[in-house]
């Protein structure tokens, strides 16, 4: 094909490769460098896509990231299809298939256009105030109508499967970051370069240059170089320098505190499938910490409103210029010009230049620069002085434009005379690309010669340099990139010196003499009015001026009422305007609305990136004890506890895990039973005030444990709620070894050392985690004693020698061992902790002794089982943060002699003594095979009562027991501990209460023998 | 009693995982288990003439670690100090610090089997670590015998580099891991390093999770 659109001679890509792609099925051609969008504008396609409120027709309107409304569908693969791509930012490839979003069944047929045809019913809340707030739809809710509302207003399609794709985050740390690779940027990234700092350098297209590349390359030189020369010139410089890091293809897409950037970098999506690196990832966030940072993001362009302003073939002046100097591409065959201010006179100069048509510049400003004037008549290009846009024409694209004139007052003054055109170059003026600086924090002001904000004061170790700051001229652009990069280099402690700046010599327009119209008039009523300010949301003047006049007039409440700069491109060219329209509305100044607030992302970014590597396999560490391999060979089921896996059962083949559970916890109780305990947290304290810090921070007394022995203890929060239990062995009077919680661990441990540091700094005490350095397998059972000491040598494990809550050292294989007799089960158990390299070898050694004995593994679902039986608690589990040790009835547990304690002034609160807090009690249901429900609540009466139900409590823990050959429940009950012998009922959704007794809640102990 | 156990089998976090390497030397990882290495938690002022005494070590200053042939002593808070000695040194150690130290307010804690070491070495083991910590890894940011306790992804661990960048193989870094995490850090670590051509080895799983 031809591509009609192409001017020979122009243009930085590379005519000697062509390139093709698909768009909705047909071949595109093009060349190497060209973006999905010059290579449509090259073949004269210029609508890509319909809006997403009114379906009406969108087409290109900026040249790179600025672009409000055209964006595709890449790929069909469900899996990695890529929805909401800007056309104007993605390079074409070999094998690119991209397709228009947002309309159905075709681009140029689509059924939801009848939208446009009601616009004047739609207008601003309409969805709201229809369905959530009239009367006449009350019968139907806002939840019936959301979906179809959705579906109507749509973007791309999201993939619906798992992203192929592989994402990486890095964390780099620099001197001095910039931000922007144009004019301000690179000679701000050379003069910094050449301290020595360590710089980055960033730009989001995919060469260097910015807004020279955009400049007529016969117009403009930069110490005697022309553009393309003086970028490739700094380019290589750069490059000398080791420590910099250039990165093109990449967007800054966030600006957090303390000069934190995060950044986005396309690593692949521009190349064709062949020159992909599978090593690679997809896309790569970096994650910035920098000392400085420039800003160097340029100007954004913005557009003028005017009644029906959103046809395909209305295109931004620099955009259009953009396309001619970088892509070799004009995008119309007559161009009229649109303007308030002179930048855009420059588009006409550079048409004409290239061999273009200029249809003629319409500009609303009565007062023009007279040597410009001048060039445009040397150059045979109309001027229409103060006139107006007023209407345009054309379906799928501009085929003419309205003009009318302008009065004194500026409204519209006599008759429109038509102009035939297919492309409107319009511009409104340029906005500072202010957004990172407004993300870090800094302060905006308002520029009354560009009628725009600007960088005011800084927040964070920042500057900004060349447009993004105001500052239009080449030479001064240049001046202050390098003093930027100066500046920032010296502020992160580098000495360099300042080199003569190059001079710059150009013909193009650098003035701008800009009127600000916030919106051009039409002559006509406002209902008949299509002037857009946002194209992707389709908000339009007159809706900003609806949401004033309904009292939504905060520039926040306007947005979030009308959506104005709600879509993927956050208003970039539009936010502006609508300020100025709401300022118009309100009878106030712009800086006066103020704006909305700038947050990241400044540009949308893959989920996945964010997640980086961390996914799949990588997702979480998978922690595993010792012993974990052996549990996975058993085919195990696990379970999450804390950050652990921990084994829950061992069902055998074909058995079922309830089964399994029943088997292991009867195993435990009749011949012996083996639990990989080595979660348990376990904290090494030691000094001599030893005892003094357990008294503090436990409930019960320690002052007098013995060497040798052990002790449980109940741990609290400020507010008398136990937080951990646990049992803690004193090896000797100023050492103690404490075990917690798995999942109270880390934080147990950080509580304590904080009280350490800043409550108690008087106590002589250290702690140092040993969680980690003991493996620990726990054998109990009339068996265990026996199977032990097939093992452990070195000790005499006789019960009645080796009693009950003592410990032991001893050795196995000749390999040092510490025995707990403690017990979680209620069964005669052994504790043995053994270094844990050699954990899975004891387990096995375990595992073989004991399998003549029956020694059956079992899994945290039995452990659970088996202390239920014996009314042991789990903190998490029947407490809940709010239940005191009197609420668990473990009174024992808290000594009322000793001194002060972490949450002892909280235990004689109104609250915590009040006597009717729900305590822990057993229930037994009158049904012995019926399991209630954990979490299930009781009431007092047979029959369900009319809401609402008085609540006595909650089943905290219920389990079908296997050795008492019925089910078991611990609750939390009303006064449980004066309910001896009293019948409560168990609620169940949809079914009968269930009665139940209240007995004492250890059932291996006489509460099943008193219940029957 | 009688004892009828088999001879004791030390198994080392990654005893499962093998060294791996890029291509060309740009990188190498491996594990080096059984580290003789015991917390002293005190003032460096009562800790260091013990210490010098045992190892022959100086204290280190804050961020840094000393070290010598069989020894190496990390930083790791103002009042804790982490030693890494010889394998199977740790009993000896334990006794002679703490006959050293009898009486004085510390603690000497064996915590060999704690964690298990690391070792990064070749020109791109920085850029391999900067894919998971956010610390200034670069040669002007972190220096031979500098120590760091950070998280890498979400493991814990304590980096320390005691290879210059100078010397042949590059610089080395050795990472201190729990031991629950190991295999987790090592798989992590071959992730961040496909890009140098590094095998990628993926972590143990397969665990059944479903009733």
């Amino acid at each position: 094909m031809s591509q009609p659109y192409r001017i020979p001679g122009r243009g930085l890509i590379n005519r000697d490769r062509s390139v093709s792609f698909t768009f909705d099925g047909r071949e595109i051609p093009g060349y190497e460098g060209d973006t999905i969008a010059s290579a449509l504008l090259a073949n004269g396609e210029i609508m890509v896509g319909r809006s997403f409120k009114y379906h009406r027709p969108r087409g290109i309107v900026g040249a790179g990231g600025d672009d409000p409304a055209a964006m595709v569908q890449i790929g069909s693969d469900p899996a990695s299809t890529d929805p909401n791509v800007m056309v104007t930012t993605r390079e074409i490839h070999a094998g690119l298939e991209a397709r228009s979003q947002n309309c159905w069944p075709s681009l140029k047929h689509d059924v939801g256009v009848l939208n446009d045809v009601f616009m004047r019913f739609f207008p601003a809340g309409f969805y709201y105030k229809t369905f959530m707030g009239s009367d006449r739809f009350r019968w139907l809710n806002w939840m019936t109508f959301e979906p179809f509302i959705r579906r109507a207003a749509g973007l791309g399609k999201s993939p619906t499967k798992p992203d192929p794709d592989s994402y990486e985050s890095v964390n780099r740390h620099c001197d001095v970051l910039v931000i922007g690779a144009g004019p301000a940027g690179l000679a701000a990234a050379a003069n910094a370069a050449r301290s020595g700092a360590r710089v980055i350098l960033v730009e989001e297209t995919d060469r260097l240059g910015g807004s020279l590349n955009a400049t007529d390359p016969d117009g403009t030189t930069i110490g005697g170089k022309a553009p393309a020369d003086w970028i490739a010139d700094q380019t290589a410089k750069l490059a000398e320098h080791p420590e910099v890091t250039v990165l093109t293809q990449t967007t800054a897409f966030g600006y957090y505190a303390m000069n934190f950037v995060g950044l986005i970098e396309r690593v692949k999506d521009h190349l064709p499938e062949h020159r992909r690196d599978r090593r690679q990832p997809r896309q790569r966030v970096w994650r910035v910490r920098a000392k400085q940072v420039v800003l160097a993001t340029g100007a954004i362009e913005r557009p003028l409103v005017f009644n029906e302003n959103d046809r395909p073939g209305i295109m931004l002046a620099g955009a259009v210029r953009t396309f001619l100097n970088r892509y070799g591409v004009l995008a119309g065959k007559r161009v009229l010009i649109f303007t308030n201010n002179d930048s855009a006179w420059q588009t006409a100069f550079d048409i004409r230049a290239a061999g273009g048509e200029v249809a003629g510049i319409v500009d609303l400003r009565r007062e023009l620069n007279e040597a410009m004037a001048l060039r445009a008549l040397k150059a045979g290009i109309a001027v229409y002085p103060r006139t107006a846009i007023v209407g345009t024409h054309g379906r799928h694209r501009i085929d003419s434009a309205f003009v009318s004139s302008l009065d004194d007052n500026g409204n519209v003054r006599g008759s429109r005379s038509r102009i035939e055109c297919d492309l409107i170059a319009v511009s409104g003026g340029w906005n500072p690309n202010v957004a990172l600086f407004a993300q870090s924090r800094g302060k905006l002001k308002w520029d009354e010669e560009l009628a725009s904000f600007r960088p005011g004061l800084s927040w964070q170790q920042e500057r900004s340099a060349g447009a993004c700051n105001g500052t239009l001229e080449l030479q001064e652009v240049l001046a202050e990139g390098s003093k930027a990069g100066l500046e920032a280099a010296r502020a992160a402690d580098f000495t360099v010196r300042a080199i003569r700046q190059p001079e710059v010599r150009t013909d193009a327009v650098e003035t701008l003499n800009l009127v600000p119209v916030w919106q051009v008039p039409s002559g006509l009523p406002r209902e008949k009015t299509k002037a857009f300010v946002d194209l992707q949301d389709d908000v339009k003047a007159s809706d900003l001026q609806l949401a004033t006049e309904e009292g939504y007039d905060s520039v926040e409440h306007t947005k979030r009422y009308t959506t104005q700069g709600m879509g993927t491109d956050q208003g970039k060219i539009s936010n502006v305007n609508a300020f100025g329209i709401m300022a118009e509305a309100r009878g106030i100044t712009v800086p006066e609305v103020g704006t909305t607030t700038f947050r990241q992302p400044y540009r949308p970014v893959t989920i996945g990136a964010l997640g980086g590597q961390h996914v799949g396999a990588h997702f979480m560490p998978r922690r595993g004890t010792p012993m974990h391999a052996w549990h996975l060979e058993q085919k195990a089921i696990f379970e999450p506890v804390g950050d652990w896996l921990r084994a829950r059962a061992y069902p055998k083949p074909g058995e079922s895990f309830h089964d399994a559970v029943q088997r292991e916890a009867k195993a435990a109780r009749t011949t012996a039973g083996i639990l990989d305990a080595t979660t348990l947290g376990k904290i090494d304290i030691r000094g001599k005030d030893a005892r003094t810090f357990l008294n503090r921070v436990y409930t019960n007394a320690w002052s007098k444990l013995a060497p040798g022995r052990c002790r449980y203890g109940l741990m609290l929060g400020e507010d008398g709620m136990v937080s951990d239990d646990g049992v803690t062995a004193c090896i000797a009077d100023d050492h103690f070894h404490m075990t917690t919680t798995t999942g109270g661990a880390a934080s147990v441990l950080q509580k304590l050392e904080d009280y350490l540091q800043t409550e108690w700094p008087d106590l002589d005490v250290w702690l140092t985690t040993v969680t980690e350095q003991w493996a620990v397998a726990a054998v109990c059972g009339p068996k265990a004693e026996e199977i032990v000491a097939s093992v452990v040598e070195g000790i005499d494990l006789d019960p009645e020698e080796f009693p009950f809550m003592t410990w032991q050292d001893g050795t196995v294989g000749g390999i040092p061992v510490r025995v707990f007799r403690v017990s979680f089960t209620g069964e005669t158990s052994y504790e043995i902790n053994i270094p844990a390299t050699y954990g899975r070898w004891l387990w096995e050694e375990l595992i073989a002794a004991g399998k003549p004995h029956g020694l059956t593994p079992y899994g945290t679902e039995a452990m659970h089982l088996l202390r239920a039986e014996k009314g042991f608690i789990i903190v998490g589990q029947e407490t809940d943060g709010t239940v005191t040790p009197g609420d668990l009835r473990m009174d024992w547990a808290v000594a009322k002699k000793k001194g002060d304690f972490i949450g002892k002034r909280s235990l004689s609160r109104s609250d915590t003594v009040r006597d009717d807090r729900k305590q822990l009690v057993g229930l037994l249901t009158v049904d012995g095979d019926h399991v209630p429900m954990e979490g299930a609540q009781i009431i007092g009466t047979p029959e369900e009562p009319a809401p609402p139900v008085p609540m006595l409590g909650h089943v905290t823990s219920a389990y079908f027991s296997p050795n008492l050959g019925r089910s078991i429940a611990m609750a939390m009950v009303k006064r449980g501990g004066q309910r001896m012998g009293e019948t409560v009922w168990i609620a169940r959704l949809g079914d009968k209460p269930v009665p139940a007794k209240i007995v004492h809640y250890d059932f291996l102990g006489d509460a099943v023998g008193e219940a029957a | 009693m009688n004892a009828t156990v088999t001879a004791p089998v030390r198994r080392s976090p990654l005893a499962h995982r093998s060294a791996m390497s890029a291509p060309d030397d740009l990188l190498h990882l491996s594990e080096r288990a059984f580290d003789a290495k015991i917390v002293l938690r005190g003032l460096p002022e009562v800790l260091a003439p013990a210490i010098e005494k045992v190892t022959g070590l100086a204290m280190p200053e804050a961020t840094r670690s000393t070290a010598n042939d069989a020894h190496r002593l990390l930083w790791q808070s103002p009042d804790e100090f982490l030693l890494l000695g010889p394998v199977d040194g740790e009993p000896e150690l334990m006794t002679a610090l703490t006959a050293e130290l009898d009486g004085r307010h510390v603690q000497i804690v064996n915590v060999t089997d704690y964690h298990t070491t690391l070792v990064l070495s070749g020109p791109k083991a920085r850029e391999t670590l900067m894919t998971l910590s956010t610390l200034d890894l670069h040669p002007r940011g972190f220096t031979v015998d500098q120590v760091a306790g950070t998280t890498f992804g979400h493991a814990l661990g304590w980096l320390v580099q005691t290879g210059d960048d100078a010397a042949e193989g590059g610089p080395v870094f050795e990472v201190l891991v729990r031991w629950s995490h190991a295999d987790y850090l090592f798989c992590e670590l071959t992730h961040g390093a496909r890009a140098f051509g590094m095998p990628e080895a993926r972590p143990v799983s397969g665990e059944l999770m479903e009733i």
